[in-house]
C-alpha cells in the first residue's frame, strides 16, 4: 500500500528507532520522509524488530514494538524500501519520495513458513545462521513453543525433532522425563543428554523448569555436534535459552499474565476379570471353601476352586461365574485424576542499555490418584542485561520450590498393591469399627493380599520438598569489531528433603500390626561452573569469514546427603527419628567431581557457500583414573551450498547444502568408578570395588552424512545418515568371587549404532491470511554390542532381564520363550501330538485330539508324555516342562525399528489450529504389571464368558504353571509397544487489541489469547498396560532402554484452557 | 590506556586467573576407603577378618540360601517364588535352574560368591599380616588370635562350600595367585575346611585370648569357646557332607561323637537388637511367618495317626489335598486338629492357591522363631546343644549303643512334646510318633505305616526340633539319612555367573533320575 499523508504521522518520539542520521551533505538536499507499519499479513499483528531499508542508500534500522518504522531525510526520487524480518517473506516495494512530504507505506508480511533462517548458538563457535551449519542442530522457538501450552520442558520435545525420544515413564507429577537422542549410547545406562540451561550445565533436572519461560530449545542429538562439550555429551546435548527482554523494542515494556486449567483422565486402564473360579453353592449366593462349606467375605480361607467336583483342581476351573454381589473395577476406583492449575506472570521491558524479564508461575496438580497428595510448585526468574559502553552484562537467577507426595512405584510400592485387588475389592470401604476406610479392600485373600491400597494412602506419608537456586553472570567485552571477551560464572543448588512415616498400629489383613516406621533423608547438591572465553571474528572483503573461539573452563559439583530411618516406633502420630526402637539406620555420603577444560574452535566460510568447522577439546575430570585423567576431543565439520554457486541454475531448489561431520565426544564414569573400595560398616571391612586408575570415559565417534534442501521456498528436507561408535564402554564387571572384590569398573566394550533421520517440512498453503504447515519426522536407530570384552552379564536386576552380551541390542529382555511352532521343540519330538491353539501357542494334545475339544474329551488335566518330557494337555509349554526350556532365550528389546511424527499446523488470521500425531513401531515392552495381575487370577485374559468351550481355557492355564509361571520372565509378557498417538491439538483465538473488550483495553490489554489444548488425547494400540510409554529409569539408566513396566503411576491425558494477556 | 594494552591486560588476567583457578583433579573418595586407607593398620586387618563372620552369619542366616533350602528338604511349604521357595518345593521335582538370566537363582550364587570372597578377604588379610609384618596389639599379644580366628573362618567358609556345592575352590594365603587356583572336588574342600578347624583348634588350645564382642555378634567368647566351637562345627560338617545314606554310614562317627563331646555346652547365637542392627536374621528362615509359608505336611506328617499322611504322600503331586493331623505330639497341635501346638499351629487358610499345586498347601503355621520374625529382637540360635545331642545320638544307634542315644531323643520329645518316652526299639504306643511313614519310611526297613524305629524317632525328633535352625541343616541331614524327597537335588551346582566367568560349562543337578539326585 502506498498513501501520501493519508493519515497522520506517528509522532518520531514514539518510535524506538530513527533510522540512521542522514549524510551532512545530504541536507542541502531535497529530502522527504518515509513511514508505515510493519503487521503480520496473517493476522494484521505488528512486527517489532522487522529490519527496514533502502539498499540503494545503505541505510537501514528496527520497526518499533507497534511495527511502526519512519524513514527522515531521505532524498527526493525513486528508492526501493526492503523490509525483512525472521519468519517472513522479505518485501520490497518502489517508493517515490516527495520532497517535505511523508510517504506512508505499510507492510503486511506474509509468514515464511519454510526456511533455514534460524540462529543457532549451541555446539558452535558462535551465533550461526542455521543455514551456514555444517551438522545438525534442531531448533524449538518462541514460536512453536507458544503455539502449544504445555505443562513441561520434555512436552515442549515430544515428537517435535527427528531421532530425539522424550519418554515420560512415570506420570507422578514432578518426574523427570527420560531422553534419548539417536538410540541408547552406554551399556550401564548413562544416557541422559547434556542439558545447558542459559548456559549453566546443570545434572538437576529440567521437571521444574516452566515452559513459559522457555525462549529456545536447541537440541545436539550426537557426538560430533556435540563435541563442543567434551566428555559429558555422548548422548548429545539440549540447551535451552530462557526469554529475556532483549527482544522487545526499545522503550517497550510487556506484562504478560497466563492462567491455565487442565483437566486430566486416564484413557486405558488395565483390564480386570470381571468373573470368579471360585466355588459356589447351588443358588449361587455363598461362596464354599474344599470341604463345600460357606465362607463368609472378608476372608483369607482358602475358597474350593469351581472344578466341579473336589474344588481343587486348577485344570478343569474355568473363571466364568458371575459375582453375587455389585463390582467395580478396584483400579479405576483408585485411580482419579485430578486437575492442574497454573497462573504465570511475567514483566518485561527492554530500555535503552538495559533489558530484563521477570517471571513468577505457581502450579498446582492433583496427580492421578485419589486422596494422593500431589503437588505444588512456586517458580520465580529474572533475567536482566545491561550495556555498559562496550560491556554487556547478562545475569539470571532462578528459584523454584517444589512439594509433592511421593507414592512408591515399582516392587514395593503402593500400585502394586493394586494388583491383588478383584472385582470384589471396594478400596473406598468403610470399616464399620472405626468409621474410617478399611485395611481390607480385597474381601477373598488369595494368601498374600496385601492391606487395602487406599488405606495405606491415607495412613502413611511419603513426601519431598525440593528448593533450587540457579543463578548466572556473564559479561563480555568487546573492545574491537573483531574480538571480544567473556567471562560465565554460574550456580545450580537443589536441596532435597524426604519424609516419611507410617505409623505404628496400622493393621494388616489377618496379622499383627505393624509396628510403625519412619524415614528422613536430605541430599544437597551445588554445582558452579566458570568459564573464560575469547572471540575473534574476522570478515575479509573476498567474502570470508572466520569465527573463532578459545575458551577455558572449569566445573565442580558437590553433593553431600544424609539419611535416617528405623521402625518399631512406640508412639503414634509422633514423627520423631529419636523413637526408633532399636538400632536406627543412619547413612550419609558426600561426593565431589571437579573437571576443567580447554578448546578451541573456528568456523570458516567463503562466500556463505563453502564452511568448514574445526574443533578441538581436552578435558580433565576427576571422575577419570589417574592414568586416564586427560582426554581429546575433536572435530571436523564442512558443508557446500551447492545452491549458492553460480552455475546453480535450478531455479526452484532454493536450498541444497551437503554436509559431513566427524567428531567425538565423552561419557563419563560414576563418581565411585575408578576407586577401589572397601565396605566398612560397625567395625567389619569387606572389598566391594576392584579400582581402576586406567578408567576413562567412553568414547563416541560419530560420522554424519546430511543434506539440507529446501524446495521451492515451500518444502524443507533434512536427511541424516548417522554412524556412531562408541567404545570404551564403562561396565561394572562383576568378578570371579575367590578375587575377593565384587566388581571392577572397566572400559570393556563397543556399541555400534546406525540412524536415519529424516524431516520434511511443507508450507502447504502461503497466503496473507492463512499459513498451513506440515512436518513430517521419521527415524530409526539400530545398535548392537559390536565387541565384549569381558564374560556376558547381567544388569541391574533380574527383573529386567536385560542382558549384556556381543552381538545384542541393548536394552534386550530375555527370560522364557513359549513355542510357537513344534521347531522350538527338542529334536525327535513328534509334532502330531501338538497343535497351534487359538492364540498362537503351540500345546500337547496327544494323537487324535485338537485342542478344542478338552471339554468335551475331559482332557484338561490331562498329561502325555513325548519324546521323554512330560506335558500337560492343552497348557503352552513353558518353565515347568523340564529338560528343555531356558531362561536364556531373547524375548524382545526396547529399541524402535520405526519412529514417527506428523505435525500439522494452520494459521488463519487470528485462529490457529495445531494436530500432532506421534507413533512408535517394533519396540516392546515388559509388561510386569499385567504379569502381576496374573498371579492370582485378576488379569483380563482369565474371563473366560463369551468363549465357546472349545475355546475356554482353565486358570491354570494363564496362572500358575501357565503364563504367569510364577513370575519368571516369559514372552508372554513381552507385548509390543507400537502405538500412534494423537500427541498434541491445540486450537487459539487470538483477540487483536482493536477487538478486545472496552474493560481490557483500559487496563492496558493490547493482545489476548485463548488456548485449548489436549494432550495424549487418544492411543492406538494393542499394549495391554496404561500405555506403551512407560519404562523406568533404575533398569539400563533411562525409561527409553528400561521398558518394563511394573506398578507405575500412569501417564494421563489432558484437556485444558490456557488464557494469555498481554499488556 | 590504548585498546592493545587494555587487551593484553586483559588476556594476560585471564591467563592468570585461569592458572590460579584450576580445579584439583584429584578427589579422595570419602564414603568408601581404598586399600591403602582399609587396611592401613593391624586394627583394620583385624576388622577385615573378623568380617568375614558376618558374611558367613548373613548366609546361615539371611534370604539365601536357607528358605530355598527348607523347601528342598520339605520343612516348609511355600509357593511363592522369592528366595527360591517355590521351585525347590515343585513336585515332580525338577532340575535347579542354573542360568544367569534365571531371577531367582541368587540360593545358589550368593553362598558361592560372598563366601569365596570372604576367603580371599582372609587370605588377604593374612597376607597383609606377613607382607607388611603387622603386629596386632602390643608387642603382637593379640597376633594369635586374628591368626587364630582366621583360622576358623576359613574352616566354616571351606565346609559350607562342601556341604553346597560338589566342587570348590580352596583358597587360603598360600595361594600366589588365585585366578590360577584349581577346583577339586566338595570331598577334598571339605578335608581343607577340617584341617583349618583342627588348626584352629590348635591355636586356640596353644594360646588364651577373648575374641571381642562384636566379631560373632555382641557376645564375647574365650579361646576355650574357639576350641569347643571347632569340635562342634567339625561334627556337624562330617555328618552332613555326606550326599547318600551309604556315604553317611561311611562317616567316622566315632570322631563325630568325640568332637561333640569336646564341643558346646550352650547354644551358639546371636543376641539380635532389632531395627537396623548389623547383626539379623532379615529374609531367613527364622523371619518367614508370613502368609503362605506353611509348615510342609512332610514335616509333621508322620506324627498323624489318622493315615491321611500316607494317603497325601500317595497320591499324585495334582491330587494331594492337605489334610488335619491327628496326633497327640504337642508341639503340633494341643490334641485337636485344630488347636494350637507349641511349635506350629492351624490357621483357616491352606496357604496357597491351588492353582499352584496342591502339594503347597497346608492348614499348618510355624511358630518357630515367631517372636523374631515380627520384632527383630530375641536370641537367634545357629548351633546347639541339642543338635549335637541328635548327632550324638545318631553317632551312639550307628556305634551299636542305641540305650544311649535315648536321653538326646527323648529331651523336648517328652518335656514339650508330651509323648511317651520312646525306646531303643523305637516310638512305643498305639498313637506311636512318628511312625514309618511318607519320606521317613525310606531311613531304615520298618514296615510303611508301623510305629518308627529308633533311628527314625531321632529324624523325626531331629527336624521338628531343628527346624528352621540354620541355612541347609535339614536338607544336608536328609540327603544322608536318605528321607530327601526323591528327585530333590542333593548339592548345588557352580552358579552359572561364575561358570562364565570361569569359561566353564554351565551344568545343574536334580530332577525326577537327573544327576546329583535323591533316588
Amino acid at each position: 500500500m502506498l498513501a501520501f499523508v493519508g493519515r497522520a504521522l506517528p509522532p518520531i518520539a514514539a518510535l524506538s528507532f530513527v533510522l540512521t542520521a542522514m549524510p551532512a551533505e545530504a541536507v542541502a538536499q531535497q529530502v522527504g520522509t518515509l513511514t508505515g507499519i510493519v503487521t503480520a499479513g496473517v493476522n494484521g499483528r505488528p512486527l517489532a524488530n522487522a529490519q527496514v531499508s533502502l539498499p540503494g542508500l545503505e541505510r537501514g534500522g528496527l520497526s518499533n514494538a507497534e511495527g511502526q518504522f519512519l524513514l527522515q531525510n531521505v532524498p527526493v526520487g525513486q528508492h526501493e524500501l526492503r523490509v525483512e524480518r525472521i519468519g517472513f517473506q522479505p518485501l520490497s516495494r518502489t517508493v517515490d519520495v516527495v520532497a517535505g512530504d511523508a510517504v506512508i507505506v505499510d507492510f503486511p508480511l506474509e509468514e515464511r513458513a519454510i526456511s533455514m533462517e534460524g540462529i543457532v548458538v549451541t555446539g558452535v563457535a558462535a551465533e550461526t545462521p542455521e543455514v551456514e551449519l555444517p551438522f545438525t542442530v534442531s531448533q524449538i522457538t518462541v514460536d512453536e513453543v507458544s503455539k502449544i501450552p504445555t505443562q513441561s520442558v520434555g512436552g515442549l520435545l515430544q515428537a517435535k525433532v527427528a531421532g530425539v525420544k522424550v519418554v515420560q515413564g512415570s506420570g507422578l507429577p514432578g518426574s523427570e522425563p527420560s531422553f534419548q537422542l539417536r538410540g541408547p549410547t552406554s551399556i550401564t545406562g548413562m544416557q541422559s543428554p547434556l542439558v545447558v540451561i542459559d548456559g549453566v550445565i546443570t545434572s538437576g533436572g529440567i521437571a521444574d523448569i516452566d515452559p513459559n519461560d522457555v525462549e529456545s530449545i536447541e537440541v545436539v542429538k550426537g557426538a560430533g555436534a556435540a563435541a563442543l562439550y567434551g566428555s559429558r555429551a555422548s548422548a548429545g546435548v539440549i540447551q535451552i535459552t530462557t526469554r529475556t527482554g532483549s527482544n522487545l523494542a526499545d522503550g517497550q515494556t510487556q506484562f504478560i499474565v497466563r492462567s491455565s486449567y487442565q483437566a486430566n483422565s486416564i484413557e486405558h486402564y488395565y483390564g480386570v476379570n470381571e468373573h470368579h473360579h471360585w466355588r459356589m453353592n447351588a443358588a449361587q449366593t455363598e461362596f464354599l471353601d474344599t470341604n463345600g462349606n460357606p465362607v463368609q467375605l472378608p476372608t483369607e480361607q482358602q475358597l474350593g476352586l469351581n472344578d466341579g467336583g473336589t474344588g481343587t483342581n486348577a485344570f478343569t476351573t474355568f473363571a466364568t461365574n458371575p459375582y453375587p454381589f455389585a463390582t467395580r473395577d478396584p483400579i479405576r476406583q483408585f485411580f482419579d485424576p485430578g486437575n492442574r492449575v497454573t497462573n504465570y506472570v511475567a514483566i518485561a521491558g527492554n530500555e535503552g542499555n538495559t533489558n530484563y524479564r521477570i517471571s513468577f508461575d505457581q502450579t498446582s496438580e492433583d496427580g492421578a490418584i485419589q486422596r494422593a497428595q500431589g503437588l505444588t510448585q512456586y517458580n520465580a526468574r529474572m533475567n536482566v542485561g545491561q550495556r555498559f559502553g562496550d560491556f554487556q552484562f547478562q545475569a539470571q537467577a532462578y528459584f523454584a520450590k517444589r512439594d509433592r507426595g511421593l507414592l512408591a512405584e515399582g516392587g514395593g510400592g503402593i500400585i502394586r498393591g493394586l494388583t491383588f485387588a478383584t472385582v470384589a475389592a471396594d478400596l473406598l470401604r468403610i470399616d464399620p469399627e472405626t468409621g474410617e476406610i478399611s485395611h481390607i479392600g480385597e474381601p477373598i485373600d488369595q494368601g498374600n493380599v496385601p492391606r487395602n491400597p487406599m488405606y495405606d494412602l491415607v495412613n502413611t506419608k511419603d513426601e519431598e520438598s525440593r528448593t533450587r537456586g540457579m543463578g548466572g553472570l556473564d559479561v563480555s567485552w568487546t573492545p574491537l569489531t573483531w574480538l571480544s571477551f567473556q567471562g560465565n560464572g554460574s550456580f545450580d543448588r537443589i536441596e532435597t528433603n524426604q519424609h516419611s512415616y507410617e505409623r505404628p498400629g496400622l493393621l494388616r489383613p489377618y496379622n499383627t500390626p505393624a509396628n510403625g516406621s519412619i524415614s528422613d533423608e536430605t541430599d544437597l547438591r551445588l554445582e558452579l561452573n566458570a568459564s573464560f572465553t575469547a572471540a575473534l571474528n574476522f570478515q575479509f572483503g573476498n567474502g570470508f569469514t572466520m569465527r573463532s573461539r578459545l575458551r577455558w573452563l572449569v566445573e565442580s559439583l558437590d553433593e553431600t546427603g544424609f539419611s535416617v530411618s528405623g521402625g518399631n516406633l512406640p508412639v503414634r502420630d509422633v514423627e520423631r527419628l529419636d523413637l526408633i526402637g532399636g538400632v536406627p539406620n543412619v547413612d550419609s555420603y558426600s561426593r565431589s567431581i571437579h573437571s576443567q577444560g580447554v578448546f578451541a574452535i573456528s568456523s570458516l566460510t567463503y562466500q556463505s557457500k563453502y564452511i568448514l568447522d574445526v574443533l578441538g577439546r581436552r578435558d580433565g575430570s576427576s571422575l577419570f583414573g589417574p592414568d586416564e585423567r586427560w582426554q581429546n576431543y575433536y572435530r571436523v565439520s564442512a558443508a557446500w551450498r551447492i545452491s549458492q554457486e553460480p552455475w546453480f541454475n535450478v531455479g526452484w531448489l532454493t536450498e541444497l547444502k551437503p554436509r559431513y561431520s566427524i567428531g567425538t565426544a565423552g561419557g563419563r564414569p560414576s563418581f565411585d568408578a575408578q576407586y577401589q573400595t572397601y565396605q566398612v560398616s560397625a567395625g567389619s571391612i569387606v572389598p566391594q570395588t576392584l579400582g581402576n586408575a586406567g578408567l576413562k570415559p567412553e568414547l563416541a565417534t560419530e560420522h554424519e552424512f546430511g543434506l539440507d534442501a529446501v524446495v521451492a521456498d515451500r518444502f524443507r528436507i533434512q536427511a541424516n545418515y548417522v554412524r556412531t561408535t562408541i567404545e570404551d564402554q564403562l561396565l561394572q564387571v562383576p568378578l570371579p568371587s575367590i578375587q575377593g572384590f565384587e566388581t571392577q569398573w572397566r572400559n570393556g566394550a563397543t556399541v555400534e549404532s546406525d540412524t536415519r533421520e529424516l524431516s520434511l517440512e511443507a508450507a502447504l498453503v502461503e497466503r496473507p491470511s492463512m499459513v498451513w504447515t506440515a512436518r513430517l519426522n521419521l527415524d530409526r536407530t539400530k545398535n548392537h554390542i559390536s565387541h565384549l570384552s569381558v564374560a556376558p552379564y547381567r544388569i541391574s536386576d533380574f527383573r529386567a532381564g536385560l542382558y549384556i552380551r556381543e552381538g545384542e541390542v541393548l536394552g534386550s529382555y530375555y527370560g522364557y520363550k513359549w513355542p510357537t511352532d513344534c521347531a522350538e521343540l527338542p529334536a525327535g519330538t513328534d509334532c502330531g501330538q501338538f497343535q497351534v491353539n487359538d492364540e498362537g501357542y503351540l500345546v500337547y494334545v496327544g494323537a487324535g485330539n485338537s485342542y478344542t475339544e478338552g471339554k468335551s474329551k475331559s482332557l484338561w488335566g490331562t498329561t502325555g508324555t513325548e519324546n521323554g518330557i512330560d506335558y500337560s494337555w492343552g497348557l503352552p509349554i513353558g518353565p515347568l516342562n523340564s529338560g528343555f526350556n531356558s531362561p536364556d532365550q531373547k524375548l524382545g528389546d526396547s529399541e524402535p525399528s520405526l519412529n514417527a511424527s506428523f505435525l500439522q499446523n494452520v494459521e488463519w488470521r487470528n485462529f490457529g489450529f495445531t494436530v500432532l500425531l506421534d507413533s512408535e513401531w517394533g519396540a516392546q515392552v515388559y509388561n510386569q504389571t499385567m504379569q502381576w495381575r496374573c498371579r492370582d487370577g485378576h488379569c483380563p485374559m482369565l474371563d473366560q464368558t463369551g468363549k465357546s468351550d472349545e475355546l475356554q481355557k482353565p486358570i491354570t492355564y494363564y496362572n500358575a504353571i501357565g503364563f504367569y509361571s510364577n513370575n519368571k520372565n516369559n514372552s508372554y509378557f513381552t507385548e509390543d509397544a507400537d502405538y500412534i498417538k494423537l500427541r498434541e491439538v491445540s486450537f487459539r483465538y487470538t483477540v487483536p487489541e482493536t477487538s478486545l473488550p472496552p474493560m481490557l483495553q483500559r487496563f492496558g490489554v493490547s493482545q489476548a489469547t485463548i488456548n485449548l489444548t489436549g494432550r495424549n488425547l487418544k492411543t492406538w494400540t494393542d499394549y495391554t498396560g496404561f500405555d506403551p510409554e512407560v519404562g523406568s529409569n533404575t533398569f539400563g539408566g533411562s525409561a527409553a532402554v528400561g521398558r518394563i513396566d511394573e506398578y507405575f503411576y500412569p501417564n494421563f491425558r489432558s484437556l485444558g484452557i490456557d488464557l494469555e494477556l498481554i499488556f | 590506556m590504548s585498546m592493545a594494552k587494555r587487551v593484553k591486560v586483559t588476556v594476560t588476567a585471564a591467563i592468570v586467573t585461569a592458572s590460579v583457578a584450576c580445579v584439583e583433579l584429584d578427589v579422595t573418595n570419602v564414603n568408601e576407603p581404598d586399600r591403602g586407607r582399609a587396611l592401613a593398620s593391624a586394627a583394620d586387618v583385624e576388622a577385615l577378618i573378623s568380617g568375614t563372620f558376618r558374611t558367613w552369619w548373613d548366609l546361615q542366616q539371611g534370604r539365601a540360601p536357607g528358605p530355598a533350602m527348607a523347601s528342598l528338604a520339605d520343612d516348609v511349604s511355600q509357593s511363592q517364588a522369592n528366595y527360591g521357595f517355590q521351585d525347590q518345593g515343585q513336585e515332580p521335582p525338577t532340575p535347579i535352574i542354573n542360568e544367569t538370566a534365571y531371577q531367582w537363582g541368587y540360593w545358589v550364587y550368593d553362598p558361592w560368591t560372598f563366601t569365596n570372597r570372604a576367603l580371599a578377604s582372609l587370605r588377604d588379610g593374612l597376607r597383609s599380616i606377613d607382607d607388611l609384618g603387622l603386629e596386632i596389639g602390643v608387642g603382637n599379644q593379640d597376633g594369635p588370635r586374628v591368626q587364630t580366628f582366621a583360622r576358623f573362618m576359613q574352616g566354616l567358609l571351606l565346609g559350607n562350600i562342601a556341604l553346597q556345592y560338589d566342587q570348590g575352590f580352596v583358597l587360603d594365603e598360600t595361594v600366589a595367585d588365585p585366578e590360577a587356583l584349581e577346583l577339586v572336588s566338595y570331598q577334598d574342600v571339605m578335608a581343607a575346611a577340617r584341617e583349618k578347624l583342627s588348626t584352629a583348634r590348635q591355636m586356640a588350645t596353644d594360646n588364651s585370648f577373648a575374641i571381642p564382642g562384636g566379631w560373632m555378634g555382641p557376645s564375647s567368647y574365650t579361646s576355650d569357646d574357639l576350641v569347643r566351637l571347632t569340635h562342634s562345627y567339625e561334627a556337624r560338617f562330617m555328618a552332613q557332607v555326606a550326599r547318600t545314606p551309604t556315604d553317611r554310614d561311611q562317616v567316622v562317627w566315632a570322631e563325630v561323637l568325640a568332637h561333640i563331646n569336646s564341643g558346646v555346652v550352650a547354644d551358639f547365637g546371636i543376641e539380635l537388637a532389632g531395627g537396623s542392627d548389623v547383626w539379623s536374621v532379615n529374609g531367613g528362615m527364622k523371619d518367614q511367618q508370613g502368609d503362605g509359608s506353611n509348615v510342609d505336611l512332610a514335616l509333621i506328617g508322620p506324627a498323624d495317626q489318622s493315615g491321611a499322611y500316607a494317603a497325601w504322600e500317595a497320591a499324585s503331586p495334582s491330587n494331594k489335598l492337605a489334610f488335619l493331623i491327628d496326633t497327640d505330639d504337642r508341639r503340633i497341635t494341643d490334641g485337636t486338629p485344630e488347636g494350637p501346638g507349641v511349635y506350629t499351629t492351624w490357621r483357616n487358610s491352606l496357604g496357597a492357591p491351588a492353582e499352584r499345586g496342591l502339594y503347597f498347601q497346608s492348614n499348618y503355621a510355624r511358630k518357630w522363631y515367631f517372636e523374631i520374625s515380627q520384632t527383630g529382637f530375641g536370641f537367634a540360635p545357629e548351633l546347639t546343644v541339642e543338635e549335637m545331642g541328635f548327632l550324638a545320638a545318631e553317632a551312639h544307634i550307628r556305634m551299636g549303643n542305641p540305650d544311649l542315644a535315648l536321653p538326646f531323643i527323648n529331651g523336648d520329645r517328652v518335656a514339650v512334646g508330651l509323648l511317651e518316652a520312646a525306646t531303643v526299639d523305637g516310638a512305643p504306643g498305639a498313637r506311636c510318633v512318628p511312625r514309618a511313614t511318607g519320606l521317613l519310611a525310606a531311613a531304615s526297613d520298618t514296615p510303611e505305616g508301623e510305629c518308627g524305629d529308633l533311628m527314625q524317632t531321632l529324624i523325626y525328633e531331629s527336624r521338628i526340633e531343628l527346624a528352621f535352625l540354620t541355612a541347609g541343616n535339614s536338607w544336608y541331614n536328609s540327603r544322608g539319612w536318605g528321607t530327601l524327597r526323591p528327585g530333590r537335588a542333593y548339592h548345588c551346582p557352580i552358579p552359572a555367573v561364575d561358570l562364565e566367568l570361569l569359561g566353564m560349562p554351565i551344568y545343574t543337578f536334580g530332577g525326577t533320575g537327573g544327576e546329583g539326585s535323591a533316588s
